[in-house]
């Protein structure tokens, strides 16, 4: 029996067919606002883990463009049949000058790709037999290929079915050559960037219908091929042909260089346009709108019941349907759906709660407690007078108030009274821009860290699930898996009686827990695993340590910049280990949208993931920031953990800190 | 094949196996036990010598020669041998594979003992510190790309994929980083093993549920082999082997990151059935990680 | 300061009941079914129950039906052949040993002997499931098994009786066996050898003392640094396993959890492991694992 929540774990691509990885997919918003593959050249596509990038590419491929699932199907789809393919980097980390010899590795690995997309090409046609077209079928039969073509392949047999058998047989001998060159004998090498045209021909001479035959070929994991071997891709990229598109995919900072055999280079906007997944999923919005409709997608497939008459499994594959996905009702319905399911307390009641859970007040008490004695009126005032019970908000900005050194106005206490009493739009606490909009939540996640053992309900509600997993569906789908196990334990979706819905306390415990097995994980990615699980620990714990400042003078710090100007003086070792932290999403880079036009002040701002925020129980929305110079930003990548030490009381005062735990052992 | 012997030895009867005409030893500088274990090969060898492999070039040196992995004949030609001892406590499992694969292809094939010594313990780690898999080079840019040992070598692909057997140590992350490049494409099976009977008691619960994310998995199954039987192993595979039904997943992929004898079975059975595939990610070995030296095991094929 | 949950180890009680179903789920740990473990988690009422729970499932050593196979096999492929030899039992191959077991017969140089109770009085003792388990799991022929009450009636032509246990603790119920069983005569007739699947250090010192011509290999040896309660070695009032509460505070409130559940708590000079079979658990593991009472449930079979 399946527990509700096992649906959202069966997310990887590569777990499904081809057939249902088109019931599958969903449609995301932005098909409708960019054009993909307009226009004939190459595209990029840019993700990083857990964006849906094979996922999305496997969506164009022939097994789910002529899924027999869909119906009316455009012929115009015969002009860019998707071919598939992800290379062994482990047999193609073989075809090297090292191994095979220098003219040979080359030779190889273009082959090596024939091979394998021809294969795909062959099953393609299957795929367009069984498919239904608007027009009605299209009978592909079993196309001769041409004399030339067939020569080539060293084909006695034109039949396209020969040529699927013919292509096993090659694909062992290439494998029996490459594991052991001197003592197999050489295949003869065929080129993909002249076959696989030459076969679209051959197809498009076949039949009338099939004029206009033509392939596009997905080549995944660009960043892991070798350079000589992203060289014959380039070289495809840079001089297409007519009937065939090469299209690659890798994760973003991930290539650099895009040369190709000759001196020329891959243009990145002339022979190459991009489309940064990630960029387009975080667009205003959309990826609240996709999370949800995935959301109850899984539900559904764990037999959960909800109610949402608009929200329909069957309308998300398809392009199609996307314009009523994107209506305004139906947005509203599937997103208040999924609210219901789980909701997010608002700042406001999460405030209500400090003020009504004795731990969290007590602690509220000790912060204003110790701002009234900074500011010499412990004895005249005392601190329950400041927790109002009406106004909770009010009170909990003042906890950070009265801890800043600076000057405080000497009116702060009848302002405080004033606005409790009455607020309104133009006292400093209520006021748009005031004391409250930009000092609450840094508030609140400082009284929340002080107490590790409480679920910190600042994390949860899908909204938040959202903030912190955007735009990764991965790591949305493990908070929603973790909640729904705990809420749920092994329930299925019929079992669960009563309204779907799971209390903050129970997704801010998932939310943590998820957290905490992500921030683990990093040890895993790419061969500086460890590295940058050190990096993203030293980077956390500066910020768990603004977090502590009861002055919260800059509330929510959770992201460091360095200056442009200061970054070529960080070390090589630095600027390596930061473009890996890059790769694997660790940290996300923004321009600084400020000081655009002046590089010299401007910054680059590098964002720790938010998904590792409840790690540290700090904020995920990206606020403050503090700025490092380079040789500090060198320590904290690169150097020693007492140098590191010493940084850190640099950067933040330990007078101002709530003293900390010990730092919380790794428990496994 | 056959597996003679898989004892525990003293000292003394370490010293007791016999002449064998040619021993190998890998890195005998590192700790202590290296360095009793190579003594001990040596003194069972008539010659000895050290072997090396260097995964960016594909070549193993023996002594003072070089050999590429596809010209391992030469190996043997030059080091003829009726019997071997291989020191399998400095060797790496690509260096015992390679060694015992060129002595195959000799007409007499040797027989063959090996030596492996425990560690009294293992060096507690700084908090903060891991042992990196390294590699012969710098594979930001190529990442894993050498996991594959020629001419061990097959090709995966959407229509053969590959159960792996993947033989575990203490933590699981040398293959969660496999299996997170892999990102359950081409490995659709896994299985796990576990060394349990373990060398010493280990393997309580608190081991076990720190691999709480391997075992997490889809397609993931758990399997136990003693952690100082070869002979285990070699079964343990060759029933992996047996269970393969015929489809997609019909390639079989061996991960040997748990103890050396069984990296050893592992390398045995490859050398009897061709259909399985290592792979291995060289890992830079640091000095004094372990220290003393507690027990001393012999094993003994009859012929290669 | 009394028994607490120290400050870094806040969520340990989550995580190890999570790993644990984790655990259940993959058929890690046999034998146990989830209501049961939800049972057992329900005699654990406060904060610190809760964490010393956690550190008792943590530290323990569970051997599950797949892992007692492989001990098996550890015994047969490994330990066997050694001992034979030394002995003086021809063995061309352990590749030929095996095979031989598996055919079995009259003439073949060893027996296994089931173990059973000296005092008769715990039928279905773990003896008999290891002998059936030797059979299954290890392929070894059910003519090469006799009962303890038939070892004084082998054939000359056996060389060796081996005896296959679960848990040897302190020696005395193996040392009580071999007096019952007059075993230091039978060593006369035949090699004995003792081949425990977990083994105490004090417990094989006994035996070397009390029964030294019994040949006893064990196949996990658990000494002082398995015990639940041992001492920090930096700091001897500390417990190891925190280095935060005290050892006395530890055992304090364990008695004050097999108080309230009317359960035992460990003897005064129990070896306080924490070691559980599929198919039982040894009466030296601790009893909060594996006692019930109308108040209390039991997690481990005994």
């Amino acid at each position: 029996m399946t527990a509700i929540a096992d649906p959202f774990l069966n997310n990887r691509a590569d777990y499904l067919s081809p057939a249902s990885l088109f019931s599958q997919f969903i449609v995301p918003p932005f098909f409708q606002r960019i054009s993909i593959f307009a226009g004939q050249g190459s595209v990029r596509i840019l993700g990083g883990r857990g964006c849906g990038k094979t996922m999305f590419i496997r969506y164009f491929s022939h097994g789910s463009s002529f899924d027999t699932s869909r119906d009316d199907i455009p012929e115009s789809e015969l002009k860019t049949v998707g071919l598939y393919l992800r290379p062994d980097t482990g047999f193609c980390g073989l075809m090297i000058p090292e191994w095979l010899g220098p003219h040979q590795a080359k030779l190889a690995f273009s082959h090596y790709v024939a091979l394998n997309l021809l294969k795909d090409a062959c099953q393609s046609l299957a795929s367009i037999g069984s498919a239904r077209f608007a027009n009605g079928p299209i009978a592909v039969g079993d196309p001769l290929l041409s004399p030339a073509l067939a020569k080539q392949l060293g084909l006695t047999d034109r039949r396209v079915s020969a040529l699927e058998v013919e292509l096993d047989l090659k694909l062992v001998e290439l494998e029996s050559w490459v594991s052991n060159p001197k003592h197999s004998p050489v295949p003869s090498f065929v080129s993909f960037a002249s076959v696989l045209p030459r076969f679209a021909q051959d197809v498009a001479a076949s039949s009338p219908q099939l004029a206009e035959f033509a392939f596009r070929a997905f080549i995944d994991e660009f960043e892991n091929l070798q350079s000589e071997h992203r060289e014959v891709v380039c070289d495809a990229i840079k001089h297409p042909s007519p009937r065939l598109v090469v299209h690659i995919a890798h994760k973003k900072q991930a290539v650099v260089d895009f040369k190709t055999s000759s001196e020329e280079r891959v243009v990145e906007g002339h022979d190459l346009r991009t489309i940064d997944l990630e960029e387009e999923l975080s667009w205003e919005g959309e990826f609240e709108l996709l999370a949800a409709e995935l959301f109850l997608l899984r539900v559904t497939q764990g037999g959960g019941k909800f109610d949402c008459p608009l929200f329909q499994p069957g309308l998300l594959h398809d392009q199609r349907h996307l314009a009523h996905r994107m209506s305004k009702p139906y947005r509203d319905q599937v997103l208040r759906c999924v609210r219901e399911i789980l909701p997010s307390p608002s700042a406001a009641s999460i405030s209500r709660e400090v003020i009504e859970d004795p731990p969290l007040r007590r602690r509220l008490r000790e912060m204003i407690q110790k701002g009234l004695v900074l500011q010499g009126l412990d004895k005249k005032v005392n601190p329950d007078d400041l927790i109002s019970s009406t106004h909770p908000q009010a009170s909990i900005v003042m906890g950070a108030l009265l801890n800043r050194r600076s000057q405080i106005d000497k009116d702060l206490l009848s302002q405080y009274h004033a606005a409790v009493a009455n607020p309104g739009d133009s006292d400093p606490f209520f006021k748009v821009g005031g004391w409250i909009d930009n000092n609450l939540h840094g508030c609140l996640f400082h009284l929340y860290a002080g107490l590790p053992r409480r679920p910190n309900i600042n994390y949860a509600g899908f909204d938040r699930f959202c903030m912190m997993a955007d735009p990764n569906l991965r790591f949305f789908q493990a908070l929603c898996h973790a909640t729904l196990s705990i809420a749920y334990k092994r329930q299925s979706g019929n079992e669960v009686s009563g309204q779907l819905r799971v209390d903050v306390e129970t997704q801010a415990s998932a939310a943590k827990q998820v957290s905490d097995k992500l921030f683990q994980d990093i040890l895993q990615l790419g061969s500086h695993g460890s590295k940058l699980l050190e990096i993203t620990g030293r980077l956390g714990r500066i910020f768990e340590a603004f977090n502590r400042r009861r002055s919260q003078s800059e509330p929510e710090v959770n992201h460091f910049s360095i200056d442009n100007a200061d970054r070529t003086n960080l070390s090589s070792q630095a600027e390596l280990l930061l473009r890996e932290a890059k790769i694997w999403s660790v940290l996300y880079e923004a321009k600084d949208t400020k000081n655009k036009a002046d590089y010299d002040i401007a910054q680059t701002d590098l964002i720790l993931n938010p998904i590792y925020a409840p790690h540290f129980s700090i904020s995920y929305r990206k606020r403050r920031k503090v700025t490092l110079r380079a040789p500090h930003a060198d320590i904290l990548l690169c150097q020693s953990t007492a140098q590191y030490e010493v940084v850190l009381k640099q950067l933040v005062d330990p007078a101002d800190q709530d003293p900390a735990g010990d730092d919380p052992m790794t428990l496994f | 094949m056959k597996f003679v012997r898989q004892d525990v030895v003293s000292e003394l009867e370490a010293g007791q196996v016999g002449k064998f005409d040619v021993g190998f030893y890998g890195r005998d500088d590192l700790d202590d036990r290296s360095r009793h274990s190579a003594a001990l090969t040596r003194a069972a060898a008539q010659k000895s010598y050290r072997v090396r492999y260097d995964p960016s070039k594909f070549t193993l040196a023996v002594g003072d020669e070089t050999f590429r992995v596809d010209d391992l004949e030469d190996l043997f030609r030059k080091f003829r041998a009726r019997s071997l001892v291989i020191d399998a406590t400095t060797m790496e499992f690509p260096e015992i594979l390679y060694v015992l694969n060129a002595y195959r292809m000799q007409h007499d094939r040797p027989r063959c003992g090996f030596f492996y010594v425990e560690p009294e313990g293992y060096k507690q780690r700084a908090p903060n510190m891991s042992v990196v898999p390294g590699n012969a080079f710098d594979l930001s840019e190529k990442f894993l790309g050498n996991l594959q040992l020629p001419p061990f070598t097959r090709l995966l692909s959407s229509s053969n994929k590959a159960h792996l057997v993947a033989f575990l140590g203490f933590e699981g992350d040398r293959l969660m980083r496999v299996l997170d490049a892999d990102d359950g494409y081409f490995y659709e099976k896994v299985s796990i093993v576990f060394g349990v009977p373990p060398f010493q008691p280990s393997w309580g619960l608190h081991a076990l549920m720190a691999n709480s994310s391997l075992l997490e998995r889809q397609n993931t199954t758990v399997l136990y082999c003693g952690a100082n039987n070869p002979r285990a192993a070699y079964m343990l595979l060759k029933d992996a082997h047996a269970g393969m039904a015929s489809g997609r997943t019909n390639r079989l992929f061996v991960a040997p990151f748990g103890t050396k004898p069984m990296a050893l079975g592992a390398a045995l059975f490859r050398l009897d059935h061709d259909i399985l595939s290592p792979i291995f990610d060289h890992p830079v070995r640091k000095p004094d990680r372990t220290f003393g030296v507690h027990r001393r095991h012999w094993y003994e094929i009859d012929s290669l | 300061m009394t028994f607490h949950v120290p400050e870094a180890h806040i969520g340990l009680f989550e995580e190890v009941e999570r790993r644990f179903r984790l655990l259940l789920s993959k058929n890690i740990v046999t034998g146990i079914t989830e209501t049961q473990f939800d049972m057992w988690l329900s005699n654990l009422l406060t904060e610190e129950d809760r964490y010393l729970g956690a550190r008792l499932l943590e530290n323990l050593t569970f051997r599950s039906e797949q892992m007692v196979g492989s001990a098996i096999d550890h015994i047969l492929q490994c330990i066997l052949p050694c001992e034979l030899r030394r002995l003086g039992v021809p063995i061309p191959s352990v590749d030929e040993f095996i095979a031989s077991l598996e055919r079995g017969g009259k003439s073949h140089p060893v027996r296994f002997v089931e173990i059973d109770d000296p005092k008769g009085e715990k039928p279905g003792k773990s003896g008999a499931v290891l002998m059936r388990e030797l059979h299954r799991l290890g392929g070894v022929n059910t003519s090469l098994t006799c009962l303890s009450s038939a070892i004084d009636k082998q054939p000359v032509g056996v060389k060796c009786l081996v005896f296959i246990d679960d848990m040897l603790g302190t020696g005395t119920q193996m040392e009580t066996y071999s007096t019952v069983h007059q075993l230091k005569a039978i060593s006369q007739k035949h090699h004995l050898i003792y081949c425990p699947l977990a083994a105490f250090e004090s417990g094989l010192a006994h035996l070397a003392k009390e029964c030294p011509w019994l040949q006893v290999c064990p196949v996990e040896v658990f000494g002082e640094s398995h015990r639940f309660f041992r001492s920090d070695p930096k700091q001897p009032l500390n417990w190891a396993i925190d280095k935060t509460n005290t050892v006395a505070d530890v055992r304090a409130h364990m008695e004050s959890l097999c108080q309230r559940g009317g359960i035992r708590s460990p003897a005064a000079f129990a070896l306080e492991l924490l070691v559980g079979f599929h198919h039982a658990t040894p009466n030296n593991t601790l009893p909060i694992m594996h006692v019930s009472s109308p108040t209390w449930h039991n997690l481990l079979t005994r």
